[in-house]
């Protein structure tokens, strides 16, 4: 019930990560069933509930509440201040994480099976008729818990940017960091509320009707839920390029090139996330097709000014390639094949031969997976030694980026190449004769690489936390900015006294002008 | 104008213009403007503005220096309960009553520990 943000921090980090390991199984057991033609490690009604939570866990209680909980970690102490603003609200979001996630998974062990009703719970799929029973109703409550968690916790971030920044920081000097957690917030807070609306109708619907019922009603289901589905994936990806914005500069020994195009890039590529919903809907008649398919492609413009500035940040610099700076440099690289498939996808005719193909799920995953959660252990690397007051270890940390980089490759270019060859997503088995079975093989050994690797970093996390690494200074890695002014791990009011701030770099000024 | 955008609301506005300006041109590329489009990009807006007027009025004043609360456990019963309550809509009225009990008795909490710091 601790309202310290470093506390609050760690702990929906922790909470994210145990659901993360939780929708990884489900992906294991996935996989174990694709490897091979027929049907060998589970049935196809339980092969339909499988990804259904995996992909509700990873959405709503994995790397959504993981990208928040970096806010509410990192934001106080790269602003300045000394505490959360509305923690009530973020400590409340947490229970409400906490409940949806158990409300969300009760569903799997009651009469009749789990939901499955996918993670976008499609109506009419989802209605009364279609998918009876308390397991969907279950999820219904799960999500919207979750979802209501995640408006208070941005709800926090949000109000420590405005009104907690330290004198001197004003908006034109928070760190990179910051300006994607804004963009972030105002996503959460703007976005996500269509979904709590949504899942309080498709429940009304399922009990009593009349919401979804006319020929429009599924159409309309999902333009309200993709208002949400699309944003979150930017929810999903700002904070971990925001961790890359960190680590590479520090890693380079160079400011962020073009930091303002970077801060207003960033808003802009969230405002037109905020448009391009229905560009998950192309294929269905009446949608308006040419201004989704421009707004999607616009998206590429922010985009390219947030490469300019990480790869401009890189020309030059007196580069250490550490293991956050290896993780930061693949998010780089694997995020760009996730964005340009991206494009591909977003272009109505491309999307007409890509839709609901493995090529979606080898997309998205390279944005979610290879881009954001390489961006995440980066960041994690990065600023472990700030939250624990001691380093993971350099050597181990390379297995776990080697193994990681070549297991979700391993795993995710062949759905590509499958998705293009034809091959439909959401199926748990696929014809012997179709020639898919090698890469979907390579594809399970590939998740296989990605759990040894997981395990790889849970040790190193283990032996670090044992204090056998050791002790961190208050700034191991020649940092920029103020979190790293305080001391590892901060103490309870953040800090003891504050350096003055004229740029967004302020450490980084004062390493300059002190005498060699 | 040159103090403003070092402000915090100003670039709460600056995102809501940019929603704005998303939805202005769909009537150009949509051809036949679809109603729920414009009110979910549209609302979004209006939000983001009133957001950005509501920062503006309270100003980026100095962050103050007060005491801060350890824990609250009031915010966790409040939650607790109020998870309780609607779960319990679809569980029963046992955990319906018990979610209403513990959120009344969070919200009595929350209040007496507002009330406290001011």
């Amino acid at each position: 019930m601790s309202l310290d943000h470093k506390r609050l921090g760690v702990r929906i980090g922790l909470t994210a990560l145990f659901f993360f390991a939780a929708g990884g199984v489900l992906a294991l057991l996935m996989r174990a069933e694709l490897a091979r033609p027929g049907m060998q490690v589970v049935s196809k009604e339980t092969y339909n509930q499988l990804f259904t939570m995996h992909g509700s866990t990873m959405i709503y209680l994995f790397v959504t509440p993981l990208a928040l909980a970096m806010g509410i970690y990192l934001v106080p102490l790269q602003v300045g201040a000394t505490r959360l603003a509305g923690a009530r609200w973020a400590l409340a979001g947490w229970w409400l994480l906490i409940a949806g996630g158990i409300t969300m998974w009760l569903g799997m062990f009651v009469h009749g099976g789990g939901p499955d009703v996918t993670w976008v719970g499609f109506d009419p799929l989802s209605d009364g008729v279609n998918s009876p029973g308390r397991a969907t109703d279950l999820w219904i409550f799960g999500v919207l818990l979750a979802t209501l968690g995640e408006i208070g916790m941005a709800g926090a971030v949000m109000a420590t940017l405005l009104t907690r920044r330290a004198p001197g920081m004003t908006m034109r000097r928070i760190p990179p960091f910051c300006w994607t957690m804004l963009a972030t917030v105002l996503l959460a807070l703007f976005s996500f509320p269509v979904l709590v609306v949504l899942m309080g109708l498709l429940w009304w619907e399922r009990q009593y009707g009349g919401i979804f019922d006319g020929p429009d009603g599924p159409i309309i289901y999902q333009h309200l839920f993709w208002f949400y589905g699309h944003p979150v994936v930017y929810v999903m990806f700002f904070p971990f390029l925001g961790a890359v914005a960190e680590v590479i500069p520090t890693f380079s020994s160079r400011r962020l090139f073009g930091y303002q195009a970077f801060g207003f890039g960033v808003l802009l590529f969230a405002s037109l996330s905020m448009s391009v919903w229905a560009h998950h809907m192309l294929t269905i008649d009446g949608v308006a097709v040419r201004y989704f398919t421009l707004t999607s492609t616009l998206l590429a413009i922010p985009a390219g000014l947030e490469y300019l500035s990480l790869v401009g940040t890189l020309r030059g610099g007196a580069i250490r390639l550490t293991v956050p700076m290896l993780f930061a440099l693949a998010f780089v690289v694997q995020f760009l094949i996730g964005g340009i498939t991206g494009v591909w996808v977003g272009s109505s005719t491309l999307d007409a031969q890509q839709n609901n193909s493995y090529f979606i799920v080898a997309h998205f995953h390279y944005t979610l997976l290879l881009g954001s959660v390489f961006g995440f252990f980066a960041g994690l690397y990065y600023w472990w030694p700030k939250i624990t007051g001691g380093f993971l270890g350099e050597r181990l940390g390379r297995w776990h980026f080697w193994l990681f980089a070549l297991g979700s490759n391993l795993t995710f270019f062949p759905q590509f190449l499958l998705g293009q060859d034809g091959m439909p997503r959401r199926v748990a088995n696929y014809p012997g004769n179709a020639g898919w079975g090698t890469l979907n093989l390579i594809s399970t050994i590939g998740s296989a690489i990605i759990a040894v690797a997981l395990a790889v970093f849970a040790l190193n996390a283990w032996r670090s936390l044992r204090r056998e690494a050791e002790p961190a200074p208050a700034d191991p890695w020649g940092g920029q900015t103020l979190e790293w002014w305080t001391s590892s791990p901060p103490p309870a009011h953040n800090f003891d006294s504050l350096p003055p701030v004229r740029s967004h770099t302020p450490l980084l000024d004062l390493r300059e002008k002190a005498p060699a | 104008m040159s103090r403003a955008i070092h402000s915090g609301w100003f670039w709460t506005g600056v995102w809501a213009m940019m929603l704005f300006a998303h939805t202005a041109y769909m009537g150009a590329f949509a051809g036949e403007i679809d109603l729920v489009d414009v009110l979910l990009l549209g609302g979004a807006g209006i939000a983001v503005f009133m957001v950005a007027l509501l920062a503006m009025r309270r100003g980026d004043a100095e962050p103050p220096t007060e005491a801060v609360d350890a824990g609250s456990l009031p915010t966790v019963l409040a939650a607790v309960g109020f998870a309780a309550l609607l779960v319990g809509v679809e569980v029963g009225p046992w955990l319906l009553a018990m979610g209403a009990g513990v959120l009344v008795a969070g919200l009595a909490g929350l209040a007496r520990e507002l009330r406290g710091r001011a």
